[in-house]
């Protein structure tokens, strides 16, 4: 949320707080010098332009002097949602470890469709699920940058057919 | 000698299986997919009529997978315990083998799919039939079907 600026005071009333400072006068006392020369201000505004004057530093963290239920809760930042919908990717699968075809399956999610296409061209170029793992569920993005993390080199086969 | 076969003599693969290209794919666990196989158009609409009644389904699509095969994806979400009932309960009262296939293997899976991309000489499954709202789970499924299709296109 932004924050808000404090109210514009006149170029006289400014010129006084300049000068109460300068004596060394407290902002209880400002106030009230201010207030019977019919140039009053909110106690808000007159602290700022005391702070100015005095270039004193904003504290670090003034939301921890703000009660809990008062203080502006900053939006968290948006993380993307996914659907639950995937991209499957799926047939027989063989590697050098385990000649034997085995069913495997990749599938992806992911809200960007060229990460999805690089993702499955990738899978398409002989990278195939593990066979202890052969069901791998991840994001494309996350397989682009790792894709040894969830298969290995081998290649997509046609399921035998077996006759007894 | 390709560069693909070198590579796969290194790695210690031979020709004896043919080797094929991955089948492309619609998942999630929230929509109801019907895998009719062997069952003719007829009776894929009358059980897809029939889960519209029994389940309260808003609507349906068919799709043609090829010949005596068809797809039905259904338009209310469900969860995932309902939808694996519904599944079940139409491969029991069919007494489709083939569905009862299916079932065992989303079981294991943890989430239905249905072929969208083509396969071997199979197109890709097409409309057939629609009934009922189709704004729900039927706009999703059709959603991210164009984009499937549009990655195969580009790969293939």
């Amino acid at each position: 949320m932004p924050k808000r600026k404090p109210k514009s005071i006149s170029p006289k009333t400014r010129w006084a707080i300049k000068a109460y400072v300068k004596q060394g006068y407290s902002a209880n006392k400002i106030q009230k010098k201010l207030k019977s020369q019919g140039l009053g201000i909110r106690r808000k505004t007159l602290l700022s332009e005391v702070r100015k004057v005095k270039g004193t530093k904003p504290k670090a963290h003034p939301q921890k002097y703000t009660p809990k239920k008062y203080r502006r809760v900053t939006p968290k930042a948006r993380r993307p949602v996914y659907s639950g919908k995937h991209i499957a990717v799926y047939r027989s699968a063989r590697t050098r470890r385990h000649p034997k075809p085995y069913s495997a399956r990749f599938e992806f999610y992911g809200s960007r469709g060229k990460d999805l296409a690089k993702a499955i061209r990738l899978t398409l170029s002989g990278i195939v699920p593990r066979c202890e793992d052969p069901f791998v569920e991840c994001s494309a993005r996350a397989f682009l940058n790792d894709p040894y993390k969830y298969g290995e080199d081998g290649e997509w086969v046609d399921r035998p057919n077996i006759e007894s | 000698m390709t560069l693909t076969s070198m590579a796969r003599m290194e790695n210690g693969l031979t020709d004896q299986i043919l080797k094929a290209d991955p089948i492309l794919g619609f998942t999630d666990r929230h929509t109801v997919k019907l895998d009719l196989d062997e069952m003719s158009f007829r009776s894929a609409r009358y059980w897809a009529d029939l889960v519209l009644e029994k389940f309260g389904q808003n609507g349906y699509i068919i799709l043609k997978s090829s010949e005596k095969h068809y797809h039905v994806v259904f338009d209310r979400y469900v969860s995932w315990e309902e939808n694996l009932s519904i599944i079940g309960w139409v491969a029991i009262l069919s007494k489709s083998v083939h569905l009862l296939r299916y079932l065992a293997m989303q079981c294991i899976k943890m989430s239905s799919a249905l072929r969208v991309a083509p396969k071997g000489d199979k197109p890709s499954p097409r409309i057939v039939d629609k009934f009922g709202s189709q704004e729900n789970a039927i706009k999703d499924f059709l959603r991210h079907r164009q984009l499937i299709k549009r990655i195969y296109r580009s790969v293939y």
